[in-house]
């Protein structure tokens, strides 16, 4: 079993902290675990990633890369809604996007006064992914720091609101329980309300 | 599901061996020099490597080796040398542009040996995200004479890392390591190690091989090459070579990270069988006699590397000596510049195969049954580069922007390395430290009066190498203005303290080099100081210094406003901007021009302040044309 997540947004949205939570209740649950983070722009409001592999295959017969194929991308946190496209070509068909509903656009776009995709062309190019085959589409999207600024007054709180709605369509064997109990109550509270409740599926 | 074993965790200093640390590359490599034991860690700060020192920095353990933020890396490298000439264990870490500047001692270690055990950590970017230029690092292996280390996992990292200083110690040479970004960044779960109990130094011994000149020298050299043979040899002793599978129609020669790729792709691919992989983690001196087997065994080998290609450099010589040379592709399948990634090794394998990759790739994912059509991708729009931008609040912001009014096009400007080269790259040129003013006191002595030309300089780099050129510069009144940009820290690297930072990150005064006296006893004859929060008094200065001509000296003094910001009190009464929308007439001068980005459009096209992000500089206020931008309190 190898499973494949990406989360990704813009510096100060919580990318890194939900990709450690994940990472550590994976290693807790005993997976093995590669990937790597790109925190180039985490400061400066700039891109922001990470990628998360995990297996519960022996990495010494089948070692994983730092990178997913193409493909293979089960799990896609989009914490900025245009972010997730930049993985597009990683997709895997079956898997789950969760978008959340903001676009920051770039200064660079704004300063040259270019054109940038709106949130609902980033919503169809997400379905485009994974809706392979006519199956149901599997793109959970949802105004995930307006759901956190609701209920607990810190907009933060999104990135594990994201990070609960995406788990709750797939995730290895253990690890939401391994993820959960290390939280705060705030924090499970946010957690298990992107969880339970998925924003709109579309 | 699997079985839980050791408990993980995140401290890198954890006494308990046998846990799993979560930890990147460059925490792995921290890991390994504690878990050595190292009495000293010396650095300049430089991305993707910079976290290794960062780390061991943070340690609050007693055991914690002395921490040295040198002032460049030929300094730091110097420091930790004579620290291991005096039998302690010394690690200097730093990126790969940063061994240019340490290379003159790192020609010369070789030749002199060390005690006890030194091992240099080099952070290299192949396709250049957080760097000015790429270039294949290991070659200056050929040429130091220094064994290379290239770990293929974050394990491999903190476990060579850990054996390394007793290889050095063994061998009396200093062992390099180097770890490209990616693996710098790369996040896996490690299996912790004993601490050994630090290596702080015992004695210095007098030899006559420090003294490296004439005979001498030659005769070090001798010797150094004699210890390279014999650190050949020892790869296979030490257990540093991996061989997979037993394929006999193509042999492939891969180093570092590239081995979990290539082994994932060829999985992929289903050409595992097919072939078999050599990689030794000592690229340098190589462990040629352990490959002629397999050399033997295959029909061709393909070397799977970025950049330059050294292995196939260093390898194709020793096959000339075999009496019957295999086919051997590399830089033909896989490019020498860029980084190379799980992606381009797919392809660059799916041709020298001939395998289709598009169908391996559709049947990877086998968890997805009743998947029939594959999305097409060519019709998901193309995301735009966001590029990184100055912080609100970032005195260079105000700074460019009135500077540029200034400026005509055919004015010049040259650049420096850190937070003031960030995007849109105001400068003519940007390409190491003190690329500014150093290159702009040539392009002066070509052009004086013809152009105008300012060049900027950070207080970083003025401390690391800028103070021969600003000595030159004052002596030949080099036709220039130079701004001295002083926010205080090394701030693109993460904030690391200069001789020059006037305050703790609490806030607490330090003693310090005070900027301009340094430059009265440089002999700067005319300089100015100025806030450029201050957008009237900036204005006034530059029209002013602009119009004078030989060499004159502005610093733009402003704290980093990420760091001054943390000071503030989380609540009670802040000031901050609003945007009163009546008033905006959509000039797009703040919102485009100035592109703060605490300045946002919401859906309907009006323009607002952020709260959250806005760093209160006032900047917006002071450009705005038409007063919409006011300040206001707000209590938090
Ligand atoms: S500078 Fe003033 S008038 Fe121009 S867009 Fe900004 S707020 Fe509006
Ligand atoms: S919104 Fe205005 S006051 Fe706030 S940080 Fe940006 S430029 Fe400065």
């Amino acid at each position: 079993m190898i499973f494949n997540v990406v989360i990704t947004g813009i510096g100060g949205q919580g990318v890194i902290t939900a990709a450690g939570l994940l990472r550590f209740a994976a290693i807790t649950a005993g997976y093995r675990l590669t990937g790597a983070d790109n925190r180039g722009g985490a400061q400066r409001l700039g891109h922001v990633s990470a990628v998360i592999r995990i297996t519960d295959d022996d990495c010494e017969i089948r070692p994983l890369a730092p990178e997913i194929p193409k493909q293979n991308c089960d799990l896609l946190i989009s914490l900025e809604a245009s972010e997730g496209l930049r993985f597009a070509d990683l997709i895997n068909p079956g898997g789950t996007i969760v978008m959340n509903r903001r676009i920051t656009i770039p200064t660079n776009i704004r300063r040259a006064r270019l054109p940038y995709p709106t949130l609902a062309q980033c919503l169809i190019a997400y379905e485009a992914l994974v809706s392979g085959g006519g199956r149901t589409s599997k793109v959970i999207e949802l105004d995930a720091d307006g759901m956190a600024s609701d209920a607990f007054r810190k907009p933060i709180l999104g990135n594990l609101i994201a990070l609960g709605a995406g788990l709750s369509r797939s995730a290895p064997p253990g690890i939401v329980e391994r993820l959960t109990s290390r939280l705060s109550e705030e924090e499970r509270a946010a957690f298990d309300l992107g969880f339970s409740k998925q924003g709109t599926l579309t | 599901m699997p079985r839980p074993e050791a408990s993980p965790t995140l401290s890198p200093f954890d006494p308990v061996p046998g846990r799993r640390l979560i930890v990147t590359g460059a925490g792995a490599a921290a890991r390994g020099a504690f878990e050595a034991g190292i009495g000293l860690v010396t650095t300049y700060p430089g991305s993707p490597i910079t976290e290794t020192f960062e780390i061991l920095a943070s340690s609050e353990n007693t055991a914690r080796p002395i921490c040295s933020l040198s002032l460049n890396e030929h300094v730091a490298f110097h420091k930790a040398m004579g620290f291991s000439l005096a039998g302690g264990r010394s690690l200097i870490t730093m990126k790969h542009v940063g061994f240019n500047v340490a290379a003159d001692p790192a020609h010369y270690i070789g030749y002199t040996g060390v005690k006890g055990g030194m091992v240099i950590l080099v952070g290299t970017d192949p396709g250049a995200q957080c760097s000015t230029g790429e270039y294949d690092f290991r070659f200056y292996a050929l040429h130091t004479h220094l064994p290379l280390v290239e770990p293929t996992s974050g394990q491999q990292i903190l476990d060579c890392m850990r054996h390394a200083f007793e290889w050095s110690e063994a061998d009396g040479v200093p062992y390099v390591i180097a770890v490209p970004a990616g693996a710098c960044y790369g996040i896996e779960g490690v299996v912790t190690g004993m601490i050994e109990p630090k290596h702080a130094g015992t004695s210095f011994t007098e030899s006559k091989t420090l003294t490296n000149v004439g005979r001498r020298a030659v005769e070090n050299h001798r010797k150094l090459l004699e210890r390279l043979e014999k650190i050949r040899r020892e790869a296979e002793i030490r257990n540093l070579v991996q061989v997979f599978g037993n394929g006999r129609e193509a042999l492939i020669i891969t180093s570092g990270i590239h081995l979990s790729r290539v082994r994932e792709a060829a999985n992929i691919l289903g050409i595992a069988e097919r072939l078999r992989i050599f990689c030794s983690t000592v690229t340098h001196p190589f462990p040629t006699d352990l490959l002629k087997t397999h050399v033997e065994a295959c029909s061709r080998l393909i070397f799977v590397e970025d950049l330059g290609g050294f292995l196939e450099t260093v390898i194709s010589r020793y096959l000339l000596s075999l009496t019957r040379s295999p086919h051997v592709q590399g830089k033909d399948l896989f490019p020498a510049y860029g980084n190379l990634d799980l992606d381009m090794i797919m392809k660059g394998l799916a041709n020298a195969f001939s395998v289709n990759i598009r169908k391996s790739c559709d049947e990877s994912h086998t968890e997805t049954a009743g998947i029939t059509a594959v999305p097409d991708i060519s019709k998901i729009p193309e995301i735009p580069e966001r590029e990184g931008t100055f912080c609100p609040g970032c005195g260079y912001r105000g700074f460019f922007h009135i500077l540029t009014e200034f400026l005509g096009p055919d004015d010049i400007m040259g650049g420096d390395i850190g937070c003031s080269s960030l995007p849109p790259h105001f400068s003519s040129w940007l390409t190491c430290m003190n690329s500014g003013t150093a290159i702009a006191a040539g392009v002066s002595l070509a052009l004086a009066g013809r152009r105008q030309i300012v060049s900027m300089i950070g207080d970083s780099t003025l401390l690391h190498s800028g103070l021969q050129t600003l000595i030159e510069a004052a002596a030949d009144d080099s036709d220039q203005v130079c701004f001295i940009l002083y926010n205080h820290w090394t701030a693109m690297t993460g904030h690391q303290a200069t001789p020059a930072t006037p305050r703790t990150a609490e806030g607490v005064s330090r003693p310090h080099i005070d900027i301009k006296s340094l430059l009265t006893v440089l002999g700067v004859k005319r300089f100015d100081t100025i806030d450029p929060w201050r957008i009237s008094g900036l204005r006034v200065l530059l029209k002013r210094v602009l119009h004078e001509r030989g060499f004159r000296v502005v610093i733009v003094e402003r704290e980093c406003t990420l760091l001054s910001n943390r000071r503030r009190p989380a609540s009670g009464w802040h000031r901050t901007y609003r945007l009163e929308p009546e008033r905006c007439h959509e000039c797009g001068m703040c919102y485009e021009r100035l592109s703060c980005p605490a300045i946002v459009k919401n859906a309907d096209g009006v323009l607002a302040i952020e709260n959250g992000l806005c760093a209160h500089c006032g900047v917006c206020e002071q450009i705005c044309p038409n007063g919409a931008i006011q300040e206001i309190q707000i209590r938090k």
